[in-house]
């Protein structure tokens, strides 16, 4: 907690005494007092609950009472699906793996071609942003993958880049089948799509009545994909099996409280504004979004889970040699029709 | 506050360029009823809504452009304020830029401005008349709630006229003239030599022109008429009318940025004009383009983001009136409207959201008119609006996307003695495409939506009363007016000129309402080589009820502009004006404070009211002076004036420099002299 800062003050100054508490409204109890850490820092040591509505109350001397209040996001429900190695033309995706019970085996899905990695979203109770954390092996960090496409239907385009995804290829890949060569594709599907800068941004929705959506992710990614545990991670819902190991890279969708995604939307554009060239952007002076009453800043959380994410790698099966390029995507095989069927 | 004063990137380069002005303002009025156009005339006729010029009336405004045009013309009248100084955006009786509506023979123009905001893009050559209509609307008049700028053309000419006109912005010719006995044809072209201009002065005078670099425009017009008399009584008439804004420069960090804007218009008009009835059809196609483009270095890599909104549409109008009865005082009359629409707002790369709507309208009116001394007049129309590709909210019937509404106008006037009248009108408008206002400097840059998802029809309901005479040379006029807004939209990010957000503006808009009242006064003195005109507004316009601002609760309009004054003298070629306005509301001073954003931090601004910064006053003396002669056939009109002759520092925006960390006023328009030569055969 700081106090707001003239234009002709020169440094920030912390709230050092209030009296902070956290209310679970769910339960109508108060969850405990937070304790003053220094440099404007107030800590509670409290697990919140998914689901339950919270309300901070802050008493400073000498100030109007400040409140805020907020619900926890649910935990990101995102199923990640299987993946296809070729084109076989007739065959469709249900028919060669079975999923477990929950994953819906609709007549969307048995339409996708193959050679596409997909995951599953039916619904959204909170807004999610996804980055996608590429490991560097060289400085043993992960970065933020800078460009990302999707096909969702409703992922949001207010970061698009202006570029479009182009699948990347190789091609003259040997076919023992065809005794002809063959062109591999990532991500067929999406070709085409927007670049966004940096994450996609997926809004709340609610299709309980409906089909969901089959979609991919692609992007600018690096680092190697280290299977854990092959059922959940290529069927499950609860994301990648912590730790992960140093040099995996991984998707990570978030879960946003509906204030810090309205916060967190505001601040992007106005950041991406005022970082431009655009003469207008000094015009723009608007407050910030918050849902303090009585200050500003945000009341926010968040729930995080990883999904999976692959390197480039080969693997020979039945004796056909396969390869994987960054991004988990899969091989698009192009076998003309007149050399169908084998 | 400490502030300093600085002028604008590119309105400052065309500013400094050197240019024309004409003069010899004459105005001529009409009341609520369509009438013949009085340009010549010197016996006014004062009306509460509706005030209508001729051809010479517009030249007449000083103009940093040399010549005046429609909008300049109304900014000098009462109820009307301005945007930033010298510039081409206006707000009429508390309503947004985007409630007027600017029509060019009763089909909408919605790129209207031309040449960064300066001028519009119709030449006053193929003018015949203006009007603005503030209250007491026409049962044809639609799809907006502050005011109607209606230009209609004149008709191509029987004999043969060229003309070549020259001034700093414009190069233009006309012609017009007789093909056969029936067929007559006018057309007329101009082109801005604006880059060749910038290229000469940047050269010698770089410390005036910023650092800009390569600065390039494109931008020309053309309009074409071609009139088939039938017959004494039918025409049919087609018209063309194209214009292209664009400007492309590089900025300081090595950015390329592009920006404009483009209309196409077609329109084929058949009228018929009977001793008892008269009917007018017109099918019009219309397109309007916005692009702004920037290519830009973004962390190492060429980053391109192009933004594009595009407006297609489709209309169709006719309208039949009859007068009834021996004197012919009783004018009854019935039209419909059709519009089939195409909107692609905030088009980002190679994305295209299309939104498909259709608003068809019926009305009727009814006139009851005793020259000089009684006239009544109301109207209904009944709206049908469908957006097709709506998907939930605010639309009536949530199932088929539609929506019903009906609109009402009634007005009066009684000479209750030959010098003196009473006026009243009433108002209930409702308004479906609706513009995000950007910067208030009048380019047409403003995205237009339409009613749908996220968007609720804007209405108005607005009453006004008004007292008039005229006594010898002297007219005057002194009224008041309340207007009540319902669903005026906010857009969070619309002064970004290059922004991803407009990609997803449908998450970014707040509805709200607003309020207006105020007194207008006009007053107009005509005598041999003498005019005068003064006219005066006392107004207070509120917004309230947007959730993010102010906690719903309510605040200045930005330009709500307590005290608005215009007064003009004209003596033979002579001519001043004066304006006087309030300043218009800013935020205040931000402070600020840290917060977290993704991996990083970074500091935010926090201003403790909305529109809480009273601007400092605006002042502006405007002069002119003209000269026509002839030489053997061919007839010179030279102008020479000055706009902002005291070189008065009008700021219209202002903010903290963070480098220097001081307060900064921008303004427009410096000492502006211009020069213009027009020549006809």
């Amino acid at each position: 907690m700081l106090f707001t800062k003239g234009a002709s003050q020169k440094g920030r100054v912390p709230v050092k005494e209030a009296e902070a508490i956290l209310i679970d409204e769910s339960f109508n109890e108060e969850v405990g007092h937070f304790i003053h850490q220094g440099n404007g820092v107030w800590k509670l040591e409290y697990c919140a609950i998914s689901a339950h509505h919270y309300k901070l109350e802050i008493s400073v001397p000498g100030y109007e009472k400040i409140t805020a209040e907020q619900a926890m996001p649910r935990p990101v429900r995102i199923i990640a699906r299987g993946q296809f190695f070729y084109k076989i033309p007739g065959l469709h995706f249900p028919s060669l793996i079975e999923g477990p019970s929950f994953v819906p085996n609709s007549d969307d899905f048995e339409s996708l071609p193959f050679g596409s990695k997909v995951y599953y979203v039916q619904n959204l109770p909170d807004p999610v942003w996804l980055f996608a954390r590429n490991f560097n092996s060289t400085t043993g960090e992960y970065t933020t993958v800078e460009e990302i496409c999707t096909n969702y239907p409703n992922a949001d385009d207010f970061n698009l880049t202006g570029s479009v995804y182009e699948p990347p290829r190789k091609t003259d890949i040997p076919n023992p089948y065809i005794k002809d060569s063959y062109i591999s594709e990532l991500y067929p599907l999406l070709a085409g799509t927007s670049i966004h800068k940096g994450f996609l941004r997926f809004p709340a929705q609610d299709l309980s009545e409906k089909r969901g959506w089959w979609f991919s992710i692609s992007g600018s990614m690096e680092g190697k994909y280290n299977c854990k545990d092959f059922y959940q991670s290529y069927y499950g819902d609860q994301g990648l099996a912590e730790p992960l190991a140093s040099d995996e890279g991984y998707l990570e969708a978030i879960a946003m409280s509906k204030d810090l995604d309205l916060y967190l939307k505001d601040a992007y554009h106005k950041q991406e504004i005022k970082a431009s060239s655009d003469f207008a952007s000094i015009y723009l002076r608007d407050n910030l979004y918050t849902n303090i009453v009585g200050g500003v800043g945000i009341f926010g959380a968040t729930h995080v889970r990883k999904y999976q994410w692959s390197d480039e790698y080969e693997y020979v099966d039945d004796g056909i040699k396969h390869t994987h390029y960054a991004g988990s995507g899969m091989e698009w095989l192009y076998i003309p029709d007149d050399k169908w069927p084998l | 506050m400490n502030r300093k004063r600085t002028n604008t990137l590119i309105l400052s380069i065309l500013f400094s360029l050197v240019t024309l002005s004409s003069f010899a303002q004459s105005s001529a009025w009409d009341d609520t009823l369509q009438a013949a156009v009085k340009t010549d005339s010197r016996r006014l006729e004062l009306s509460l809504g509706r005030l209508q010029t001729g051809l010479e009336g517009i030249r007449g405004v000083v103009s940093p452009v040399g010549e005046g045009d429609p909008i300049r013309w109304a900014q000098g009248l009462p109820g009307v304020t301005t945007g930033a100084d010298g510039t081409t955006a206006m707000y009429v009786r508390g309503g947004g830029s985007g409630n007027n509506l600017f029509s060019l023979d009763g089909v909408p123009v919605y790129g209207y401005s031309h040449i960064l905001g300066l001028t519009t893009i119709i030449p006053t050559s193929v003018m015949q008349s203006v009007e603005l209509g503030k209250g007491g609307f026409d049962g044809s008049e639609s799809n907006f709630t502050a005011a109607h700028l209606r230009v209609i053309t004149k008709n191509p000419s029987q004999t043969q006229k060229t003309s070549f006109a020259l001034n700093n912005f414009l190069l233009s010719a006309g012609a017009e003239g007789p093909i056969g006995n029936k067929l007559s044809y006018a057309a007329s072209i101009r082109v801005s030599p604006l880059t060749w201009e910038y290229r000469a002065v940047k050269k010698d005078l770089p410390s005036i022109l910023g650092s800009l670099d390569n600065f390039n425009a494109q931008v020309a017009d053309a309009y074409a008429k071609i009139l088939y008399r039938i017959n004494d009584k039918n025409s049919l008439a087609a018209s063309f009318m194209g214009s292209q804004d664009r400007y492309g420069f590089d900025t300081p960090d090595a950015s390329h940025e592009v920006m404009g804007w483009h209309n196409l218009l077609g329109i084929v008009k058949y009228g018929r004009s009977g001793r008892w009835t008269d009917i007018n059809v017109t099918a019009s196609v219309n397109k309007y383009g916005t692009l702004q483009d920037q290519e830009k270095i973004y962390r190492e890599k060429i980053n391109h983001l192009s933004l594009r909104s595009d407006l297609m549409e489709s209309g169709l109008q006719a309208d039949i009136r009859h007068r009834i009865g021996k004197k012919g005082r009783f004018t009854l009359g019935e039209g419909l409207n059709l519009r089939y629409a195409s909107f692609a707002p905030g088009q980002i790369g190679e994305q295209a959201k299309h939104t498909r709507t259709l608003l068809w309208n019926a009305w009727l009116q009814a006139e009851y008119r005793i020259p000089d001394k009684l006239s009544l007049k109301t109207s209904a129309r009944y709206n049908h609006y469908r957006n097709y590709d709506f998907k939930q909210a605010y639309l009536a019937d949530r199932e088929y996307g539609e929506r019903k509404d009906p609109e009402v106008s009634v007005s009066a006037k009684w000479n209750f003695i030959p010098q003196l009248a009473l006026e009243a009108s009433y108002d209930h408008l409702v308004q479906y495409y609706h513009t995000l206002e950007g910067l208030p400097v009048g380019w047409s840059l403003d995205v237009m939506v339409p009613t749908g998802e996220y968007v609720a029809p804007e209405t108005m309901q607005q009453g006004s009363f008004a007292l008039s005479g005229v006594w010898g040379e002297h007219n005057f006029s002194l009224g008041g007016f309340y207007k009540r807004m319902s669903n005026l939209i906010y857009y969070k990010y619309s002064q970004a000129l290059f922004s991803g957000a407009l990609g997803s503006w449908e998450n970014d808009v707040e509805l709200g309402n607003g309020h207006s009242y105020g007194l207008e006064a006009l007053y107009e003195f005509q005598k041999s080589d003498w005019y005068a005109r003064v006219s005066y507004t006392l107004s207070k316009t509120t917004r309230e009820d947007f959730p993010s601002f102010y906690d719903g609760r309510p605040f200045h309009a930005r330009f709500d502009r307590l005290h608005v004054l215009n007064a003009t003298a004209q003596w033979k070629g002579i001519t001043a004006t004066v304006i006087l306005q309030s300043g218009h509301w800013e935020n205040g001073q931000s402070e600020t404070y840290p917060m977290p954003f993704l991996e990083d931090n970074w500091i935010a601004d926090y201003y403790s009211g909305v529109n809480n910064y009273h601007m400092p006053t605006v002042f502006r003396l405007d002069l002119g002076w003209q000269k026509t002669f002839n030489k053997g056939r061919v007839e010179h009109t030279v102008n020479v004036g000055v706009c902002n002759a005291t070189n008065h520092f009008n700021p219209f925006m202002l903010y903290f420099d963070t480098v220097t960390e001081s307060w900064k006023e921008i303004a427009l328009m410096p000492i502006l002299p211009n020069f213009s030569w027009r020549v006809a055969f």
